[in-house]
Parts: C-alpha cells; structure tokens; sequence
C-alpha cells in the first residue's frame, strides 16, 4: 500500500515539473497553473485513479522488490520442511497460489513476474511516446507532401492487427528484450502520431498561433512552446491508453512463447501458455493466477489512463 | 458523393500498396539465409537453391514486389512450403471461412448487446447502471483474449459439460453443434468488446438526444421509441458503425490468443503458424487477406457513414 500512496504523489511532481510554461504571458500562466491544480485534485479524488493505482503500485512493489512479497525461489521446487517437493498440489498456507508442474511455487511466479512487463512496456511506451509526439506535431504543424506520405505509412501500419505485425517482426529478428520492445516501440508510433497529429491540426487554427507566427517566431518554437503545451493532455491520455495495449501485447507475445527471456523465468503469458492444457485435468492454479495477474494490471492502467482523460476532458 | 467515393478508394489503393511493400521486404529483412532455414540445416546446395527460387530472394527487390502485386491480383501466392502440394490460396480459403463463423457469431452477440447496453446507459444517464456500463468497459476493454479465454475455460467449460474446451466441432456438425463449440470464444469476444463497443454507442447517443432536433421531437409530442427510432438513433449509431469496421481486421487476423486456447483453426493461428515455420507464400497470403478484409471494411463503413449522413462526407475526405 505504501507504493499505492506513493503514486499519485509521481504524478504530482509530473504536472509540477510541465508547469513553468511560457515565460512571456503572465496571467495565462497564471490561470493555466490553477486549471492544473484544480485536476490534479480531481483526478486524485476519482475512485477509479486510487483503484487503478492501488494495483498498479502493487505490482510495481512486486516488479521492484518480490522478495519482499515472496520468500520462494520462482525457479526452484518447493520442499516442505520433511523433505518432500511437492508438485501441482492445490493452494494452501504453504504455497498459496499452489505449485506447478515442476513444483514451483505459482504465488512466488506471479510475483517474480511483474518485473519483465513492467520494465517492458513502459521502455516500449515511451519510445513510441517521443517518435510518435515528434511525427504528429511536425506533421500536423507543417502538413504538406510529407504529412501525405506519412499518414499513408501510418494507415498501412494500423491495417494490420498490431499483434501479428509484433509476431512477424519478432520471428524475423529474433525474440530478445530490444527486439521485442523496439517491435512494441515501433507499432505504437502510428497510433500516438495520429492522435498528436490531429490535436496540432486542430490548435494550429487557432489565434494565438497566428499570432505567434505574426510575431515572427520560429517554428520550432511555436511547435515546441506554443502547440506543445497545450497538446500535452492528450499525449498523456493516449501514453497511458497504450501503456495498457503494450501490456497486452507483450503479454500475448509471451504466451505465444515470444518472450525475451528463457523459458523457466518467471513470466506471467509464459506462464499461462505451459500450464492451461492442464485445466481440463482440473489444475487451475498455475493458469489462473498468471492471467489474474496480467488481467489486473491491465485494468488497473486502464482505470488511471480513464480517469486521467475524464479529468482533463472536463 | 461520387468524389468522396473515388478519393476514398484511392486512398485505400495507396494503403495497399504499401502494405505490399511491408509484405515483399519481409523475408528480405530477415537475418542469415531464410532458404537455409526453410529448407534446413543439412539442405543440399541444389535444394536451397530451389528454395531461393520460389522465395524470389534472388531477384532484385523491385521484381520481387512486381511479382507480390502480381499474385495479389490473381490472388495466387503458389504452394505453401509446410505443406508441399496445399496451395496458398486453399488453406487462406479454409482458414478464412472458419474465422468467418466466429466472427460473424461473435458479432450477432456482441452488436446487439452492447449497442443496447450504450443506449440503455445514455437514457439513464448517470444513473447506477450507466456507471456500471461505463466502468465495465474501462475495465474489460483491452484485456488480452486469451487471458479472458482461459477464466472461461476454468469457470465454465471445465464444471459445465454444456460449454465445450475446443472450439472445433467434429466434421459434420450440425449448426447449433457448431454454435455451442464456439459459444466459449464467442463470449470472450463478447466480454472484451462489450464496454467498448457500448461506450462509444453511449457517448453518441447521448449528443444526439441533447441534439435540438431530439428536442423538437419530442416536443412535437412523439413518443420516447419513436424518438429514438427516427431521430436518436440514425445519427448515434454512425460512430458505431465506423469502429465496428476498424476492428474488423482484428477480429480476422488478430485473435491468435484465443484461437490458441480453443484450438480453433482461424485465421490468426494458421498466420501464427505460418510465421513459426517461415512458411513465407502462406504468411504473405494470410496478411494479405486480413489487410483487404481491413480495408474493405473501413471503406465500407465510411461509405455507409456518408451515405447516411451527408455531413460526414466533407469531413471524412478531410481526415482521409
């Protein structure tokens, strides 16, 4: 829980440090910071942003520190105190997720787990984040044949499902961390361009950047502290959208046994992939428990990108 | 109309060619030989030859992309290199009519229900169950199927002989055999899309109802159903609509997961598969397909957006 309080406080010191926006006009300045206190405070008054960061920040404890959380190796059989390892035996005060197939503890697994994913698919996220912020702002900013031929490529890219794309990409160069991360990066470029894209569009037509460019200013000031600013809620909704999707994904990849790492590390799609054949023999647990875990992170992050984007949209 | 047809068409042929190109570079990009890995470790040097020569891998990259657009059109990729003999075309064929049923049975649950549930929500706005709509589908949207598939799997199919733990049926079958073997995957299509779906059906509802016109209407003393028969809805299903078009490639091509846990034969998997044995005329068949039913789908949806609403035209062939 103590990570769960943490959390917003992240977020805080997040909006502080965007808050010295333009040094040139004062009281807009000035409003814009209260606009910014005021949803801040909203957003983390809404149940589902404490919800969504109760068990985010679990899991980020567990990604963090699991041995706080797990005293069994995620990699060796348990054995109990009489010396016997026990194997695929249900849930109970010893192994509370119950063991797998080779004896191992499944709750240690799921909490071992966290940490691939979650180093993942932020990287991933914020990768695309910054190319895909990059492309949409220049592109809708500047427009032209080079706006054409891009929106083109992007729309090629969204035409296949993201997922067989990641697997094409993955078989091609191999399933290692960079490869699969930088397969997630690159995916998740076109929908975050397209989006900043048609948020710049839409505030290029507005008077202060007519005035700013009657001023004489410089494009890439204009673009940078002038569209940027105030294009930057959207960004953060559409990062933390797909922060939930590259959590997807990379889960998936795993379970089709895409994963970087090998095989017997702890891996929550990895995880779910040997054991589900099982469940027709009635051994649920090492299943369940992986796919609780991805299930749960998934909606926690979702919860907040909602809440985020309820706030800034009101 | 004509114009945004014609632009609309255009646009999507520009898409398609890059795609091609995609599908072309791909064994190219690959690294070491891709014949030695098709054709194996101990192939004899006349063999990888063979192999590089059905591959094309040794023309110059320009001819290899004549020949994809070439077999595009005649929709002939050649034999598929797993299964000497099969061509291409027949088991894209067989794979495509199985996705077909599931999505087509999929959709038959998830339209109804979820644009019901949106409706539902935007007339009770802000009530206990709009909230509860609303908070479902930020919860479920987005989980992966497979994840969704295996709790069915647990919860239902294992204590309940109704549900079936394959989504195949034995040769044969009847229609509501079939249907019962795809009822599990069918409702994890449902649980995943549900919230979606009804969201954006709430959120367009509830501008047309606090649209004048709605107003008009019902001052002119119509009845709630004729309201939302006439007026209401004919304006808020159009967002409906487009999405259901843009995930219909998904739907296609990209439920590897599920396929996998209910061992169905569908689209996604045989790609999958394609993809794990560098079968490379069968990968580029199966991507290919799943990008034309994207693109038609789309192009349809836009289309029926423009038809039914003159307006979305000049905006559509902004966007587009």
């Amino acid at each position: 829980m103590t990570a769960a309080a943490e959390n917003p406080g992240a977020m805080d010191s997040l909006e502080t440090t965007e808050l010295p926006v333009p040094p040139s006009g004062g009281p807009p300045t000035a409003t814009r910071a209260q606009v910014r206190r005021e949803q801040i405070r909203l957003l983390v008054r809404s149940p589902g942003f404490i919800i969504g960061n109760i068990v985010v920040g679990f899991w980020l404890l567990s990604a963090v520190w699991p041995d706080l959380l797990a005293v069994w190796d995620p990699k060796a059989s348990v054995v109990t105190d009489a010396g016997e390892a026990l194997r695929r035996t249900a849930p109970d005060a010893t192994a509370w997720f119950g063991t797998d197939r080779l004896g191992r503890d499944v709750y240690s697994r799921v909490i071992h787990g966290a940490r691939p994913i979650l180093i993942a698919a932020p990287a991933a996220t914020l990768i695309a984040a910054f190319i895909g912020t990059l492309v949409g702002l220049f592109t809708g900013y500047f427009k032209g044949w080079i706006d054409e031929v891009m929106s083109r490529v992007l729309e090629a890219i969204l035409s296949i499902p993201a997922i067989l794309l990641a697997i094409v990409i993955v078989f091609t160069f191999g399933p290692t961390n960079p490869v699969i991360i930088g397969a997630i990066a690159f995916l998740f470029i076109a929908p975050i361009a397209r989006t900043v894209r048609a948020a710049t569009l839409a505030e290029s037509q507005l008077d202060y950047v007519t005035a700013a460019r009657m001023r004489g200013e410089k494009s890439l000031f204009i673009i940078t502290r002038e569209i940027f600013p105030n294009v930057i809620g959207v960004v953060i909704v559409e990062v933390t959208v797909r922060l939930g999707y590259a959590i997807f994904t990379l889960a998936t990849l795993a379970f089709l046994g895409l994963s970087g790492g090998d095989v017997t590390d702890p891996n929550w799609g990895v995880d779910v992939a040997q054991n589900y054949q099982q469940i027709v023999a009635e051994v649920w647990w090492p299943t369940v428990f992986p796919a609780l875990a991805i299930g749960s992170l998934v909606i926690g992050v979702n919860l907040i990108a909602d809440s985020i984007d309820r706030v800034l949209s009101s | 109309m004509r114009r945004f047809v014609v632009r609309r068409v255009l646009l999507s042929l520009v898409t398609l060619f890059i795609v091609l190109v995609l599908i072309t570079l791909i064994p190219n990009l690959a690294p070491g030989d891709p014949a030695r890995k098709i054709a194996g470790g101990t192939a004899s040097p006349e063999r990888l030859a063979a192999v590089t020569e059905s591959l094309g891998l040794n023309k110059p990259i320009g001819q290899q992309l004549t020949d994809v657009i070439s077999a595009t059109f005649r929709f002939d990729f050649g034999e598929s290199f797993t299964r000497p003999g099969t061509t291409v075309t027949s088991l894209v064929t067989t794979s495509l009519w199985n996705s077909t049923k599931l999505v087509v049975f999929s959709l038959a649950l998830v339209l109804p229900l979820s644009i019901a549930g949106g409706v539902w929500a935007a007339y009770k706005r802000d009530s206990w169950i709009d909230r509860l709509i609303v908070n479902i589908g930020v919860a479920l949207s987005s989980l992966p199927e497979f994840v969704v598939g295996v709790l069915f799997l647990v919860l239902l199919a294992v204590p309940i002989e109704f549900f079936r733990v394959v989504a195949d049926p034995p040769r044969g079958s009847g229609v509501f055999t079939q249907m019962q073997y795809l009822l599990l995957p069918a409702l994890t299509v449902l649980t995943v899309y549900f919230g979606y779906i009804a969201r954006i059906t709430r959120a367009s509802t509830i501008t047309a109802l606090d649209a004048d016109y709605t107003r008009t209407a019902f001052m002119r003393g119509l009845s709630t159903g004729q309201v939302f028969r006439k007026h209401v809805l004919r304006n808020s299903l159009l967002p409906t609509v487009a999405v259901v078009g843009t995930q219909l490639g998904y739907l296609f091509g990209g439920m590897v997961g599920l396929e996998l846990i209910y061992n169905y034969p569908g689209l996604g998997r045989m790609i999958f598969d394609a993809v794990d044995a560098a079968d490379y005329p069968l990968l580029r068949g199966g991507v290919l397909t799943v990008t034309l039913i994207y693109m038609f789908a789309t192009l349809a949806a836009d289309l029926v957006i423009a038809w039914m609403n003159p307006r979305a035209r000049l905006s559509l062939s902004e966007a587009a």
